[in-house]
């Protein structure tokens, strides 16, 4: 009885949290799909033009779009080497003694609230980008070199676990036909542990794009399209989380419909994600 | 005897086990030699000590010595890759790499910086010819390796480590995986191959040891309890746990 008990409990938690997602997913929907539907979807997407609460209100989320593009694959550009170097270092190079001591730190990495991340852009980086390559220092750069950090944690974490998983069998057969130290990593290592990389990567996109806070403080929240990462731009979540505190009606709704954008967005990447981490790294071995 | 291998009180621990005790024996040059023993005895670790691989087990300490051709293995900027194509291994699970017949025979020669299309070739040829494989694939060295059944995978194995030019060939139980006609090609195959090479295999039974080897070691927890000429050890064996073994009391 005590057994079945249990089971139930564990089943009503489980659907509760199905139940949450599924609410959330429904009053997103339902609070922006009519306003994208008013405006049009191809207007509400590739409209350069944001202002909603002049008369005639525009509702166009291209620059967010572009900004949240420029920023996840600029933090992906300085995050992926980073991130794929320590975890070939952990597992290849470090002493055992000391990866277990990296392990920890980093996952500290994750921990740090992300308001503290954008202090640190705000106030070391931004001025020193500013000092040096010159723009207004609150920038895509500020923001991409910052995120590049914090999406570190989810790329090593899941890239040492691929390359861990790699069979010793693969390792030691490269290694008997004379193979270096680094023709293992590169012909052999890294290949078979693919797929797991690349869900790595692709999580730490979702988290880049998802980011707000630190977005919010670093990059300079301009309406305007950048065409160059020293340039101030705006994205998705910093735009949503700077308006909706005063936004009613329509630009209420928009910002919902924002939502809705950002929501498929990462569904997409999530999806990606489940399908790398699914498939086993099996395709270079044979039995 | 002129021998191949030397080794000379070595022994081998992985952390606080004790692989191999204090062994010292020696492989004659173009001669098999058969380690065996039960699972534990150390052979592999044996095996695995001819070209410095068991290094990659974590907590690996060795003393004593080794040598090749006189000269020891651990003497400071040994070149370990060189040291791993002249000592080739071949392991019990046949390895066919997802790429063609040929690539997976000259894999190993182009790692070491091998480019030239001729050179490849003749030692393709000549790899394969000496692993009893090139009649059955000479025609298709183009299609993948993954197409060919488990014996022809593991004498593509074996092709592949010959390709290395190597003057030991280290064989981890290379016919476990495979049916009895496969096994007898390959043990066939050893047989002519000893004219060009030292071979140190660790049979997978009492009677592989028997057809192949011209000597045997017979390992127990770690040391060495016997060794001698084939046609002895396993016909006169002077110590009772090697004849008890042999003649299948325990192991």
């Amino acid at each position: 009885m005590k057994e079945r008990g249990i089971g139930v409990l564990l089943l009503a938690t489980a659907l509760g949290a199905l139940i949450a997602l599924g609410l959330i997913t429904y009053f997103i929907f339902q609070a922006g799909v009519p306003l994208i539907a008013k405006v049009g979807l191809w207007q509400f997407l590739s409209g350069t033009e944001w202002n909603p609460t002049a008369k005639v209100p525009k509702f166009g989320i291209l620059p967010m779009i572009v900004g949240s593009l420029w920023l996840t694959f600029g933090s992906l550009l300085i995050g992926v080497p980073l991130g794929l170097a320590v975890a070939v270092f952990m597992v290849e190079l470090a002493p055992p003694r000391l990866a277990v001591l990296m392990r920890p730190a980093i996952q500290l990495l994750a921990g740090i609230p992300s308001v503290i991340y954008g202090f640190i852009g705000l106030t070391l980086l931004a001025p020193l980008i500013r000092a040096t390559l010159g723009g207004p220092g609150l920038s895509v750069l500020t923001g991409a070199i910052i995120l590049g950090f914090m999406i570190l944690p989810t790329i090593i974490a899941i890239s040492e676990d691929a390359m861990r998983a790699v069979p010793l069998a693969i390792r030691e057969g490269a290694v008997a036909l004379g193979s270096s130290h680094w023709q293992v990593i590169i012909g052999v290592i890294l290949p078979a542990a693919r797929s797991g990389i690349i869900a790595g990567v692709i999580l730490g996109m979702g988290r880049a794009l998802g980011e707000t806070m630190a977005v919010i403080m670093m990059i300079g929240n301009s309406l305007n399209i950048p065409v160059s990462p020293l340039q101030p731009a705006t994205t998705l979540t910093s735009n949503i989380g700077l308006e909706m505190a005063y936004a009613g009606g329509d630009h209420r709704q928009a910002l919902f419909g924002t939502g809705v954008v950002l929501f498929i967005f990462i569904m997409i990447l999530n999806a990606l994600a489940t399908t790398f981490v699914r498939r086993p790294a099996t395709s270079r071995r044979s039995a | 005897m002129d021998s191949k291998i030397e080794f000379d009180h070595y022994t081998l621990a992985y952390g606080r086990d004790t692989v191999l005790n204090d062994i010292t024996l020696s492989v004659a040059r173009n001669a098999v030699l058969a380690v065996f023993g039960p699972a534990g005895s150390g052979k592999s670790g044996f095996l695995r000590s001819i070209n410095r691989m068991a290094e990659l087990e974590p907590n690996e300490r060795h003393s004593g010595d080794i040598r090749m051709d006189g000269t020891s293995l651990f003497v400071p900027g040994v070149d370990l890759p060189a040291l791993r194509r002249r000592a080739a291994m071949v392991f019990a699970q046949p390895v066919a790499l997802p790429m063609s017949i040929y690539d997976n025979v000259s894999y190993g020669l182009r790692l070491s910086g091998k480019r030239e299309r001729r050179q490849l070739d003749e030692a393709v040829e000549r790899s394969l010819r000496a692993a009893t494989l090139w009649d059955e694939v000479k025609d298709r060295l183009d299609s993948s390796g993954l197409n060919l059944s488990g014996g022809q995978q593991q004498r593509l194995s074996i092709a592949r480590a010959l390709a290395l030019g190597p003057e030991v060939l280290l064989l981890d139980a290379p016919t476990a995986a495979l049916d009895p006609i496969s096994t007898g090609k390959i043990e066939d195959m050893l047989l002519d191959l000893k004219a060009n090479y030292t071979i140190v295999i660790v049979p997978h039974s009492i009677q592989q040891a028997a057809r192949v080897a011209d000597a045997a070691a017979f390992f127990l927890n770690g040391s060495c309890v016997e060794y001698g000429p084939g046609n002895q050890l396993f016909v006169s064996p002077r110590d009772t746990r090697t004849e008890q073994y042999v003649t299948g009391r325990f192991g």
